[in-house]
């Protein structure tokens, strides 16, 4: 799910940046000295998982776990998706060096807005932490698939037909998502709660 | 002691992952061979390019010709004329690659005389035999011809052996992923240096 260098028109890679940059700006302020264990350990997940390959449909597709990163570092994924994207992009050439705002977008806002609804979900339906994980890693799949096909309907290509494969080919992607997401979520908290960031 | 077990976790589904799983972009490799020039996109060794949109420009930017590739990947189409030639693969989901043909390759296949089978009928091929007095009429052209054929057909498994080393060039090994993981290990070193500093104030 990285977009390559000259697919997508000048404007949008500008906004992409655009975006990027401000996030990155705003999460970054909020990571605390004791958030950058975690933090880092996470970006080193993301960095690899692109290297996990599923080996079905159509096109290229492989593990992302923006879901996990963001159910468990909150708004430091932000700056972790970005920084382990910068390393895709420059040493695997995973999408291209100009298309890292668009994808940090792609893959980190949908990162954000999992953390919160797996915060909001864990507060208002406690115990159910198995199905949350589990919705919030396929979820997050699903959200950046369909920034995905929105970035590649601004490229010309229409937004149905793209969004449908982007679905088709990133089914299999989302099941194994939550799977991963559910699993790790839940050995976590039983394992060492603290790590999911103390509930309020 | 967490972290070393969560990269523990990292490094054996790494190691358990197949090598040909450590590819996702797209690559395509192109060579000319008697005046065809062949395409051939892929993700990995395992994953061919199917259905591929594949694009030739020339060096001034001026689109020749388009097409699609076929279900193992492969693309073939006349070489046009000699020059540089930019071909351009569009995989679907914003996967995208090129790959530069220098006009050596390009011109040395459309200057290519005439193939055996090209030859027009009127012209006499030697059978070898001397018949009465006159000798052998050889056209070096013909010559020519044939040998590029048997040269094309003898250097098959080249062909196949060079585009074999560019997908393994193409492939992510260990190096990559320790060297990302390093770069991480220096990034976050560098945050908890300013992290500590700012809890010194």
């Amino acid at each position: 799910m990285h977009i390559s260098d000259g697919v997508l028109p000048l404007p949008v890679l500008a906004a992409g940046w655009a975006a990027t940059v401000g996030l990155a700006a705003w999460t970054l302020r909020g990571i605390e000295g004791e958030d950058l264990p975690r933090t880092a350990v996470m970006t080193a997940v993301f960095f690899v998982a692109s290297l996990i390959h599923v080996p079905l449909g159509p096109t290229s597709v492989h593990l992302i776990l923006n879901g996990l990163v963001g159910v468990i570092l909150g708004g430091a994924a932000f700056p972790a998706i970005l920084l382990g994207l910068v390393l895709q992009a420059v040493l695997f050439q995973h999408g291209g060096l100009t298309t890292i705002g668009v994808n940090a977008v792609m893959m980190g806002l949908p990162a954000l807005a999992v953390s919160h609804l797996f915060r909001f979900g864990r507060r208002s339906l406690p115990g159910r932490t198995v199905l949350l994980g589990f919705f919030a890693g396929a979820s997050c799949t699903l959200l950046s698939g369909c920034l995905l096909a929105l970035f590649l309907a601004t490229a010309g290509a229409a937004f149905f037909p793209a969004a449908k494969l982007a679905l088709i080919a990133h089914l299999p992607v989302m099941l194994i998502e939550g799977g991963v997401t559910t699993g790790t979520v839940n050995f976590l908290l039983r394992v060492e709660p603290k790590l999911l960031g103390e509930l309020k | 002691m967490k972290l070393f077990v969560l990269f523990a976790i990292i490094a054996s589904a790494l190691s358990a992952s197949p090598g040909t799983a450590f590819a996702h972009r797209v690559n395509l490799f192109a060579y000319v061979e008697g005046g065809t020039c062949h395409v051939e996109g892929y993700f990995s060794r395992s994953r061919r390019a199917k259905g591929a949109k594949v694009e030739v420009f020339d060096a001034a930017g001026k689109k020749l010709l388009e097409g699609k590739t076929d279900a193992e990947g492969n693309f073939s189409f006349p070489v046009p004329k000699g020059g540089d030639l930019r071909i351009v693969l569009t995989a679907s989901l914003g996967h995208k690659n090129e790959f530069l043909l220098p006009a050596a390759e390009t011109e040395s296949a459309s200057d290519a005389p005439p193939t055996a089978e090209e030859v027009p009928s009127g012209v006499p091929v030697s059978t070898g035999k001397i018949s009465g007095n006159k000798p052998p009429v050889v056209d070096a052209e013909i010559i020519k011809g044939i040998i590029d054929d048997v040269l094309d057909e003898r250097l098959k498994p080249v062909y196949a052996l060079v585009s074999e080393i560019e997908e393994e060039r193409n492939r992510i090994g260990a190096k990559e992923v320790i060297s990302g993981l390093g770069y991480i290990a220096g990034v976050f070193g560098i945050a908890f240096f300013f992290a500590a500093r700012r809890k010194e104030r």
